[in-house]
C-alpha cells in the first residue's frame, strides 16, 4: 500500500489488466505516446499490436472494439475528449449495449471505454466540457465515475473484467488527487455506492468530482448538522438500496451530479426516492446539477453553470429549513 | 452476356469455361442454396402479407449468387457480417432453415430466440458473426474480428457484406482505412444492387465502380458479375486467399439487383412514385437472373440436366414448407422474458415498465 495519484492508479490498472490477460488490448488516439498519460510505457511493454494507435475515426475504432470484444478480446477503447460519446452513440448504444440482447446471449461485448478527460476541466468551452453519462445510462449502458485514486484502480479493473460494455470516466479535476492505492490487483464491484462520511441529518448523494465538494460541505456543517455523503461510484448499476437506506436514516436529501439537470442522473435518483421513500422525507428532495446550459469558455459563465461547493452548501441549508 | 442499355455490364465477365472446374456435388449445392434462398424469401413475403409474423421482409431475391458464391469460398472457421438483407448470406453459411423461419416468426426456437427477427441474426456456430439492421454498422465489427485474428495469428478470414448504400457511410470508410493501415484479414464484399431504397448508386456514387474507392486505401479492388455464382466463387476465393495469405484487406464489388422493394411495405409508402421502371426489373429478371443463368450454363455444359434441377426444386419446396410449419408450431416466448439476457453480468436489475 502506498500513497499514489489518481492518474497513477489508472496507469496501474491499465498495465496490470494487460499483464494479467493477453486478451486485453488498448485502442485509441495517441495511446502509444500516452498523450493523456494513462498508457505510459504500455506500447513498449506489450507491443504495438496490443497497444494500437488509431486514426481520428472514433465511430470506426469503437466499432472495431465492439467486434474484437464479440470475438473474445477485452478491448479498452480510450476517448480523448468527453464529447466523443456524442459521435459514437450509434456504436455504443445501438450496438455495444444491444448485441448481448439481440443475439439472445450468444455474444457478449466485454469492452471498456475510458474517458480520461472527463468533466469540465476549465476553459475548454462548449464542445469539450460535457458529462455524457446520463445519456448513456438512459439507454442501459454501464457508467462508472471513480472519485478516489483507490476507486479509480479498483473500478477500472472491475469494468475491464465485466462481460458487458462499460464507460469509465476519470474527471480531470481529480487526476492530481492522491490517496492510498494498493500495489497489487484488486477490484471494487460495480453497483455498490460508498458512504464517504456518515451522518444522520442530511444525505448528500454525489458522484465523481462532486464527491470531494460534498465532503467539504459536510465538514462545513460540522457541529450544526451531521451530513452523510454517499458516493454513487457507478450511476449504472445504480445502488438504489444504499440511497434509500440513507434517506430512511436522514429524511433530508440533496442529489448532486456533474451532468445536466434535464433527465439526468440526479433526476433518476430523486424519482426513486419520491417513489419509494416519500414518507421518510422531512423536506423536498433538492438537486444540484449542471445548469441546463452549455459550458462557456468565459470563467464566470462556466462557474455559473457547473455544480460547486457553495451551491451544495445552500441546498443542505435549504433541506434543513425547508419552505414548502 | 450483354443485355441492353439498362443493365450494361462493366465488371469482370463470367468465364464460359469454368463450369467443368467444379465438382458436380458443389454445383448442385450452389444451386440448392440459391433456390432455397429464393423460396425462403417468397415464403417470408407470404407470411408478412398474411399478417402471420410481427415484422417486414427485406428480401434478397435477385442477389442469390453473390451470397452463395461468396460463402462457398470460405473455410469452416471463417466469419461473415451481414446487413438488413442477409437471409441468403446466413443460409449459405449453414444457418438452419427452421430456426431462420422461426426467427422471422419471433418464436423461441428462432436462431436468436425471436429477439432479433429477420434482420438481426447471430449464429456463431455457423460463422454468422452478425447481421445488422443499421446500414454499415456491422462492417467495423467484422474488422474487429479480423483484428482479433491478426493478434492471435490465426488463419481466419472475415467477409463483411454491405451494400451500395452502406458504401457511403462514414464508418465504412473509417473501417476500410484502418483495415488497410493494419493489413487486416478481411474482405469487403459490396453487393451493389443499384438502389439504396429509392436512391440509385449512379446518383449517390461519383466513381464508375464502387470498387474504385478501394484504390484510395491502397487496397486491391474489383467489380465482378454478381449474378454469376461461379464468377463470384472464383473471384472471392482469390480475394479470400490473398487476405488469408497476409496480403491485407481486399475489396470485391458484386454487381447485382434486387427484384423486390427495399422492404415489403415499400409499395404502400411510395404509392405512385416509382424509382425504377418495370422494364428494368423485367430485364434483370429475364436476362440476368442468377438461377436461370446457372441452369443454362450447367445444362449447356452437359453437367446436369433439367430433371436433376427439378429434383432439387421439389426438395427445396418441401424444406421450406416444413420450415414454415416448424415456425407455426413453435411457441412465442413469454413477455416476461423481455427483462432477461440484457446484460451478460447480473449486477444490473433492469426496471420493468411500472413499479
Amino acid at each position: 500500500m502506498s500513497e499514489k495519484a489518481y492518474l497513477t492508479a489508472v496507469i496501474e490498472a491499465y498495465r496490470q489488466s494487460m499483464a494479467a490477460d493477453d486478451d486485453v488490448i488498448l485502442l485509441g488516439e495517441d495511446v502509444q505516446k500516452a498523450l493523456l498519460n494513462t498508457s505510459i510505457g504500455l506500447a513498449d511493454e506489450f507491443g504495438e499490436d496490443r497497444v494500437r494507435d488509431t486514426p481520428i475515426a472514433e465511430p470506426g475504432f469503437t466499432g472495431i472494439g465492439v467486434g474484437a470484444a464479440m470475438d473474445g478480446k477485452r478491448p479498452i477503447v480510450e476517448y480523448q475528449i468527453n464529447t466523443i460519446p456524442h459521435l459514437t452513440m450509434e456504436q455504443l448504444v445501438n450496438n455495444a449495449a444491444r448485441i448481448h440482447h439481440m443475439s439472445n446471449g450468444q455474444y457478449s461485448v466485454p469492452m471498456t471505454v475510458t474517458v480520461p478527460m472527463a468533466g469540465s476541466p476549465g476553459g475548454l468551452g462548449p464542445q469539450h466540457s460535457e458529462a455524457p453519462h446520463a445519456g448513456l445510462m438512459h439507454y442501459g449502458m454501464k457508467q462508472v465515475i471513480p472519485s478516489t485514486p483507490y476507486d479509480a484502480k479498483g473500478l477500472l479493473l472491475s469494468a475491464i473484467e465485466d462481460d458487458d460494455p462499460v464507460v469509465v470516466y476519470f474527471p480531470v479535476v481529480l487526476q492530481g488527487d492522491t490517496g492510498e492505492v494498493p500495489d497489487e490487483t484488486y477490484t471494487v464491484p460495480l453497483g455498490e455506492a460508498a458512504v464517504r462520511r456518515e451522518g444522520d441529518d442530511v444525505t448528500v448523494v454525489a458522484v465523481g468530482e462532486t464527491v470531494p465538494q460534498a465532503t467539504a460541505v459536510a465538514e462545513e456543517f460540522e457541529g450544526e448538522a451531521n451530513v452523510e455523503v454517499l458516493d454513487l461510484r457507478t450511476p449504472l448499476p445504480l445502488d438504489e438500496e444504499a440511497i434509500l437506506n440513507s434517506v430512511k436514516k436522514t429524511g433530508r436529501v440533496v442529489v448532486v451530479d456533474t451532468g445536466n439537470r434535464m433527465c439526468g442522473t440526479a433526476a433518476e435518483v430523486a424519482a426513486r426516492i419520491a417513489n419509494k421513500s416519500l414518507f421518510d422525507l422531512d423536506a423536498p428532495v433538492k438537486r444540484v446539477t449542471r445548469a441546463d446550459a452549455p459550458v462557456s469558455y468565459s470563467e464566470p459563465e462556466e462557474g455559473e453553470v457547473l455544480p460547486d461547493q457553495a451551491t451544495i452548501s445552500q441546498a443542505v441549508e435549504d433541506v434543513l429549513s425547508p419552505t414548502f | 452476356m450483354m443485355c441492353g442499355s439498362i443493365c450494361q455490364y462493366r465488371g469482370i465477365m463470367s468465364q464460359e469455361t469454368n463450369v467443368h472446374d467444379h465438382d458436380k456435388s458443389n454445383l448442385r449445392e450452389m444451386y440448392r442454396q440459391m433456390k432455397l434462398t429464393r423460396e425462403v424469401e417468397l415464403a417470408l413475403l407470404d407470411l408478412v402479407e398474411a399478417g402471420e409474423i410481427p415484422g417486414d421482409a427485406h428480401m434478397c431475391n435477385g442477389q442469390e449468387a453473390s451470397a452463395v458464391g461468396t460463402c462457398f469460398a470460405l473455410d469452416d472457421d471463417d466469419l461473415i457480417t451481414g446487413t438488413h438483407r442477409s437471409h441468403g448470406h446466413v443460409l449459405a453459411m449453414g444457418t438452419d432453415v427452421n430456426e431462420l423461419l422461426a426467427e422471422f416468426g419471433g418464436k423461441k426456437t428462432g436462431v436468436g430466440g425471436g429477439r432479433g427477427g429477420e434482420f438481426h441474426l447471430y449464429d456463431p456456430e455457423n460463422g454468422v458473426f452478425e447481421t445488422s439492421a443499421v446500414v454499415g454498422a456491422s462492417v467495423p465489427h467484422g474488422a474487429g474480428a479480423a483484428l482479433s485474428s491478426q493478434i492471435d495469428n490465426d488463419d481466419r478470414v472475415t467477409v463483411a457484406f454491405f451494400g451500395d448504400g452502406a458504401s457511403n457511410e462514414g464508418v465504412v470508410f473509417e473501417t476500410m482505412n484502418m483495415a488497410a493501415i493494419w493489413d487486416l484479414p478481411i474482405v469487403f464484399l459490396c453487393e451493389n444492387n443499384q438502389y439504396a431504397v429509392s436512391t440509385s448508386s449512379d446518383y449517390s456514387i461519383p466513381t464508375d465502380d464502387i470498387s474504385d474507392r478501394a484504390t484510395a486505401f491502397d487496397m486491391p479492388g474489383k467489380t465482378i458479375d454478381g449474378q454469376d455464382v461461379l464468377t463470384v466463387y472464383d473471384e472471392v476465393s482469390e480475394a479470400v486467399a490473398a487476405a488469408r495469405n497476409g496480403e491485407g484487406p481486399q475489396f470485391v464489388e458484386c454487381e447485382t439487383y434486387r427484384y423486390f422493394g427495399h422492404f415489403s411495405a415499400e409499395q404502400d409508402l411510395l404509392g405512385d412514385r416509382p424509382y425504377r421502371t418495370e422494364e428494368e426489373i423485367q430485364e434483370w429478371r429475364e436476362n440476368r437472373d442468377p438461377l436461370k443463368l446457372f441452369k443454362d450454363r450447367v445444362t449447356d455444359a452437359g453437367v446436369m440436366d433439367d430433371s436433376e434441377f427439378e429434383d432439387i426444386d421439389h426438395a427445396v419446396d418441401e424444406t421450406v414448407e416444413e420450415a414454415v410449419e416448424f415456425m407455426r408450431d413453435s411457441e412465442e416466448p413469454a413477455g416476461e422474458r423481455a427483462l432477461e439476457t440484457i446484460y451478460a453480468e447480473d449486477n444490473v436489475q433492469p426496471a420493468p415498465k411500472y413499479r
